[in-house]
């Protein structure tokens, strides 16, 4: 259960950091922005586009890492196997 | 000649050389490639950043951004991009690489698809699209201490110290020594950069708001792209930001870093971190720079525009310019020998001969700092403009192991074959249209790199469908399985402290 939550959360963020990059630099969105005017927060338009579709990916990032957190996926324990192999476990 | 720039420098030199001084003699591989697995997120994230921000950004991106404007914003837009990438291949990097012992990007590739071929041919690719922004950086390094000694030093003198310094301590250190001087220098290149460049703004152009009202009245084009003298396609910029933010974090001396860290936690703050005190940093640096285009000066030495105004400020400011710079490019340069010499020692020669010591392959990946550094050398005497050249067209090449690392990491059907054949017949695609330069490259915007990744993102789903997952990928799907569940089954038990 727990998986298929992680699987759909991490499919569902992948989808919304597409949109945003999209929406920052394929053609059609981005050149709707490229523009000075309005001035926005002291910032060109095409600057401010920017920056604020940068927040959007960040905000993101910390929503699914408090996600992440909750679920208990940030502090995996691993015990290693044994190193003799230097391939780290491939055959040779 | 005032001579505090050098001191200054050489004062960083020494600073950094004294952190690291108890990190010098590393005896063990394991300890020499990944730190044994120690570090936290404080670590990590100014090490990726001291690692990614390159001497030459106020040199040769200098130029674009004092040419372009806001074109140059485009790093700011693909670094956030990069640490998605970062952030959703940290679980399983880091479960394999503890649970397995992987020390390095090409290992862990190898083992996911078992194939040998696949380690050396990713480790090939890792060192020859590498190589350039090695030779990039030390001729920065060279150039800044000619300009700083008002030529007191040359240029080839110049680089010859900045290579010994950092043959030295990477060579002696590992990937310990190398992440703590990454700590000190991406303090430095952060904040020590951004407080410069706010004083460049206040003490030249009276602040950010007279900056910006002053570049629109005389040159709006700035402040949109693609800037003034040159009208690309709006498919170039979005090709620039997507390839270097799918390639960005695949450089080895990137990813490496990777199996330093002491866990996913670590791996996933500092992918959260680094963005934003990335995208403040950089677009500071691009809207001084948009500012620096009023000035004619500049305009007709764009490259060493920044050192120039910095040499108008006086010598404490040129001396601090030259540090910021010196950190940057130390800290890309040491984590690219780092890398490279623990490739060549444990993705060749261990791959050839399995038999190889411990010690030995210490040895070998010392050796190998040292011949790396001295062809360096030898390169960074040649024309910088071709080195940025090439540096630039490298993106179209470590792009090329954007689909053999996400596939590889999530999709149980991507096989060696596949991998192989596509990375090698993306790559010859992208450096093909990369060469030849076919007018539909310029008329439509499409850069190379974005033909070779579908090209090669198509070879392998196809490779896949072609054949089941083997018996070793479906039981390490189950391992992994194994491993990630027993942990998250009971969140409540497990502690949430974070490292530093």
């Amino acid at each position: 259960m727990l998986d298929i939550i992680s699987k759909r959360k991490n499919i569902i963020f992948l989808i919304y950091y597409s949109l945003i990059t999209i929406c920052m630099t394929f053609p059609g969105l981005f050149d709707l922005a490229n523009k000075i005017e309005p001035w926005t927060l002291g910032l060109p338009f095409a600057l401010f586009y920017l920056f604020l579709c940068i927040a959007l990916l960040c905000t993101g990032l910390g929503i699914q890492f408090f996600i992440e957190s909750k679920l208990g996926e940030l502090d995996i324990e691993v015990t290693p196997i044994d190193h003799s192999n230097v391939s780290g476990g491939e055959k040779r | 000649m005032n001579i505090i720039p050098l001191l200054m420098i050489f004062l960083f030199f020494a600073v950094m050389l004294f952190i690291i001084r108890k990190n010098l003699g590393v005896r063990s591989f394991e300890d020499y490639a990944t730190a044994n697995r120690s570090f936290g997120f404080f670590a990590l994230t100014f090490s990726v950043l001291a690692t990614w921000v390159v001497g030459a950004m106020y040199t040769a991106w200098a130029g674009m951004a004092i040419t372009y404007g806001y074109t140059a914003l485009y790093c700011a837009a693909y670094a956030i991009i990069t640490m998605i990438v970062m952030y959703y291949v940290a679980p399983k990097t880091y479960i394999w690489g503890a649970k397995y012992g992987i020390k390095t990007q090409s290992e862990l590739l190898g083992f996911r698809y078992q194939s040998k071929s696949i380690q050396m041919l990713t480790g090939i690719w890792g060192i020859v699209f590498t190589i350039p922004w090695l030779i990039v950086e030390i001729v920065t390094q060279g150039y800044v201490f000619a300009y700083a000694t008002g030529g007191l030093i040359s240029q080839f003198w110049g680089m010859v110290i900045g290579i010994v310094v950092v043959t030295v301590f990477v060579s002696l250190g590992g990937m310990r020594s190398v992440i703590t001087a990454n700590v000190f220098q991406g303090l430095l290149l952060i904040f020590g950069g951004t407080a410069l460049m706010i004083y460049f703004v206040y003490k030249y152009f009276g602040g950010f708001a007279s900056g910006f009202e002053m570049v629109a009245n005389e040159y709006p084009e700035m402040l949109t792209y693609p800037g003034p003298g040159w009208d690309p396609p709006t498919p170039y910029w979005t090709s620039i930001v997507i390839l270097s933010g799918l390639g960005g974090f695949l450089w080895p001396w990137a990813y490496n870093k990777l199996f330093a860290s002491d866990s996913i936690r670590t791996i996933k703050v500092s992918a959260l971190l680094a963005p934003i005190i990335y995208a403040i940093f950089f677009s500071i640096f691009v809207i001084t720079a948009i500012f620096i285009h009023s000035y004619d000066q500049a305009l007709s030495d764009v490259q060493g525009a920044f050192l120039w105004i910095a040499s108008e400020s006086g010598p404490i400011a040129l001396g601090s310019l030259g540090v910021v710079i010196m950190a940057s490019s130390v800290g890309t340069v040491s984590g690219i020998l780092q890398a490279i010499s623990t490739t060549v020692s444990r993705d060749m020669a261990q791959v050839i001969n399995s038999n190889i010591s411990d010690k030995r392959a210490v040895n070998i990946a010392r050796i190998s700092v040292v011949v790396i550094s001295l062809i360096s050398l030898l390169f960074g005497t040649a024309d910088l403009g071709l080195m940025v050249f090439l540096a630039l067209f490298t993106y179209d090449g470590i792009t090329l192991l954007f689909p053999v690392v996400i596939l590889g990491l999530f999709w149980k059907r991507a096989n060696k074959e596949g991998a192989i054949i596509g990375l090698i017949a993306g790559t010859a695609l992208s450096m093909f249209l990369r060469f030849f330069n076919p007018i539909f490259i310029d008329s439509w915007g499409w850069q190379p790199g974005v033909y070779g990744l579908i090209l090669s993102f198509i070879i392998m789903i196809v490779a896949g469908y072609m054949k089941s997952p083997s018996v070793f990928v479906e039981k390490l799907w189950e391992d992994t399985e194994v491993t990630y569940t027993k942990n998250v089954s009971d969140p409540s038990s497990k502690p949430n402290s974070v490292v530093l």
